[in-house]
């Protein structure tokens, strides 16, 4: 899968986080003045907010490579994540707004708005990295997270001025979503130090940036790359089915595949030991083939 | 950030030569910075009897608040929640003494033209606000110093270091004709800005003895800094409610700038019209004493979601009130309607069938038959070719030409087929692919004249990779 088709994915659950992100903070808002005060009313809408885009824009990972239980691993962990840092980027980004309308003539109130979507983006698109526990991935996610918030909220705030509140909260929301999970994809995609793409099998064409210190090859689907289809007669064994395959590693610049035991791992037609991969590497691990492609 | 945007102004004292007005409470601030991490919004009221000295000792209970979104009624009183006293807080005031340096400050309070140096108006108001600097102490407040006329000059910012200000304060001497116009409205602009970085209450101390007289007006010339801009009194208000600043002017002698009581009023000041050196004495530290005497009263609003709410208080009793309001506006907007909230509602199933339609996408799929796909395309051209039972020739493009892939005896392009560097792809007798090719063939970036293809089998053709698909796994 060429990287623009890899981003379908994260481009159409952003877009499906943010429409559900906006359906959820429009009850809330509606049921405004039923909350005891400000603060309770922040943390909801951020935690809403957070949950559901942070639910809905993980699945594109385990969508893209048709793995059920990647998608409910990426809603429960985008779901909390999302609530927390959501809930936390609302905060502040109320804090903000709250000091900065305080200091701009009310015609530009509506720019105070902004630090708040990108807070919230951040804060979102970091907890996609949260979910690896890769700080690569945090930061790399964070970033892509702070330019969708800034797309998204300045959208927002653009189309809110030129048509009525809710077309411009929806249009807005629905660009902050996508900005923010399609943005933190790229910029995932962006770091990493390559890619392994593979070539046979089920998941055949689908590309898998390495854009964490540690990598996990395997069968099982909570691995980053999770291997399917038929092994043939290549080596499956215990290790290979119920464990990780193969670790690729970040080490000091270099990217190391490292088998597991009891695993038949080929680099270029030899079987592999710890080995630091090169462009074009081809890769066979439990009956899947791979090509590795350094970042240039 | 205290925002004082909208004001009652019949019920605020105006003062002539003093403190004039009835028994009441003047609300001189709102603070609604914190009000996302606290959940409160902190007012400041000065509560004045009938000779228009501060009422001390009141408590919380003896104060009410009521706000509303602006332009709605205001709702049901509310309780105090924080309470506190100017003078009981430790973070200090902080006051920018800004003094009118221009030509007509140069005569005499009477307004009488050469008067000895220490009895001009510039030399009085510097003997005032010497005087309020010694009076300031060892307390926490801070002070600064401006002077302006045609341009604005900061003598010293803000700080609790009095032996500085007062040695900056220095001797006064007459403008040149240049810089002896009155930018007014600017130079409260300049002021306020000034104070943006300053914690706490602050206070804009303005001392002049006339009106806006603008150099680019008059002259016809650029300002030195404001070019072709002509600062009009919103410029100033606007200015010193983006800040939060309280402005208190000192209007001296009978030529009086009229907007200067409007903007003093609107950010929760006083406008006090002097006209000797007796009135003056000790204004500076009233000002101080009236600040001193606000009470500080937080309350709990309700989240309505409106961009501004107005917020006013009240004394037990019914006394007098003045409304002002603050930015009380949400990240997401305003608050939505049953309406929008229903029809958000379908953004539901519209995600759902987006995540419905990603689930069923099959980016690639295996070959049913053997087959030859080109990994990283270069240029046009076949991306995957079935291969036949004859050889299937790979003609690797050269200069960034793509590689065509086709079955001996078409043309592979450019009569290329038959060099050495085309590879052949056949299936032998015993049913299993090979690549082969005159110069060698590289199959897994391992280079041999022939290869048996397994599937995933990457084939290098010049720029290209091809992948070998078995078409049965």
């Amino acid at each position: 899968m060429n990287e623009s088709r890899s981003s379908l994915y994260s481009l159409l659950t952003g877009l499906a986080g943010g429409a559900a992100a906006w359906a959820g903070i429009e009850i809330i808002l509606w049921q405004a003045p039923a909350f005891p005060d400000v603060r309770v009313l922040t943390l909801s809408l951020g935690a809403t907010a957070g949950l559901l885009l942070g639910a809905v824009a993980p699945m594109a990972e385990g969508l893209r490579q048709n793995q059920p239980r990647k998608i409910i691993s990426g809603i429960i962990v985008g779901s909390l994540t999302g609530v927390l840092f959501g809930a936390l980027g609302m905060a502040a980004g109320q804090l903000i707004l709250s000091l900065m309308a305080g200091t701009a003539a009310i015609s530009e109130a509506a720019f105070a708005r902004i630090p708040g979507w990108i807070i919230l983006g951040t804060a979102v698109g970091g907890a996609s990295g949260l979910r690896s526990r890769s700080l690569r991935r945090i930061v790399a996610g964070a970033t892509g997270g702070f330019i969708g918030g800034l797309i998204g909220g300045a959208a927002a705030e653009l189309l809110t001025g030129m048509t009525s509140g809710i077309y411009g909260r929806a249009s807005g929301m629905l660009l902050w979503g996508t900005a923010v999970a399609f943005l933190a994809d790229r910029m995932e995609s962006r770091r990493a130090r390559g890619r392994l793409t593979v070539l046979t099998g089920p998941l055949k064409g689908r590309s898998f940036p390495v854009n964490q210190k540690n990598f996990t090859i395997a069968r099982s689907g909570s691995a980053d790359l999770t291997l399917l289809g038929d092994p043939g007669a290549a080596a499956t064994t215990e290790a290979a089915a119920t464990g990780a395959a193969a670790q690729v590693h970040l080490k000091k610049g270099t990217v190391v595949l490292e088998p597991s035991e009891n695993v038949k791992v080929e680099i270029n037609g030899e079987k592999a030991e710890a080995t630091e991969l090169r462009y074009d590497d081809v890769i066979k691990v439990d009956g899947v083939t791979l090509i590795y492609e350094a970042k240039r | 950030m205290k925002r004082l945007i909208s004001f009652i102004p019949v019920l605020f004292m105006l003062f002539t030569g003093g403190f004039l007005g009835a028994d009441d409470i003047a609300l001189s601030g709102v603070d609604s910075r914190l009000m996302a991490v606290t959940g409160t919004v902190n007012l400041y009221a000065v509560v004045t009897d009938s000779s228009g000295q501060p009422v001390k000792n009141l408590t919380a209970e003896d104060f009410m608040v009521r706000d509303a979104p602006m332009g709605e009624a205001l709702g049901d009183p509310q309780p105090v929640v924080n309470f506190s006293v100017a003078g009981e807080r430790r973070d200090g005031l902080v006051f920018m003494m800004l003094i009118d340096d221009s030509g007509s400050m140069y005569d005499g309070p009477d307004g009488r033209s050469s008067p000895s140096p220490d009895r001009t108006r510039a030399a009085l108001a510097r003997r005032e606000a010497r005087r309020f600097l010694d009076e300031l102490g060892t307390s926490m407040d801070r002070a600064g110093l401006a002077l302006f006329g045609t341009r604005y000059r900061i003598l010293a910012g803000p700080r609790t270091d009095r032996a500085t200000l007062i040695e900056r304060l220095g001797v006064s001497s007459p403008p040149e004709s240049e810089e002896a116009y009155t930018e007014l409205y600017a130079a409260i602009v300049e002021a306020a800005s000034s104070m943006s970085s300053q914690k706490g209450r602050r206070i804009v101390i303005l001392f002049s003895d006339g009106e806006n007289y603008p150099y680019t007006e008059h002259t016809g010339r650029s300002h030195p800094d404001y070019r072709e801009k002509n600062h009009i009194p919103d410029d100033a208000l606007k200015a010193l409610h983006e800040e939060g600043v309280t402005l208190y002017a000192v209007r001296f002698g009978s030529n009086r700038d009229d907007d200067l009581a409007r903007i003093a009023m609107s950010t929760g000041g006083v406008v006090f019209d002097v006209d000797g050196e007796e009135e003056l004495s000790g204004l500076y530290s009233s000002i101080r004493k009236r600040v001193l005497a606000e009470y500080r009263l937080g309350y709990r609003p309700g989240p309505t979601g409106a961009e501004e709410t107005s917020v006013m208080v009240e004394l037990k009793g019914g006394q007098s009130t003045i409304e002002l309001t603050y930015p009380s506006g949400f990240v997401f907007g305003l608050p939505s309607s049953r309406t929008q909230a229903l029809l958000s509602l379908l953004a539901i199933p519209f995600a759902l069938a987006l995540i419905f339609i990603l689930a069923r996408i099959r980016i690639a799929k295996s070959a049913d038959a053997p087959s030859l796909e080109r990994l990283r395309p270069v240029g046009g051209g076949q991306l995957t070719v079935v291969l036949e039972t004859g050889k299937t020739v790979i003609s690797p493009g050269v200069a960034g030409e793509p590689t065509l892939i086709s079955s001996e005896g078409k043309k592979a392009g450019d009569g290329k087929a038959g060099s050495s560097s085309t590879i052949v792809v056949e299936k032998g007798k015993d049913g299993r692919w090979r690549a082969s090719s005159g110069e060698g063939v590289v199959v897994n970036n391992r280079k041999s004249d022939a290869t048996v293809l397994e599937n995933g089998d990457v084939i290098r053709a010049g720029e290209e990779l091809i992948v070998f698909d078995d078409g049965e796994s």
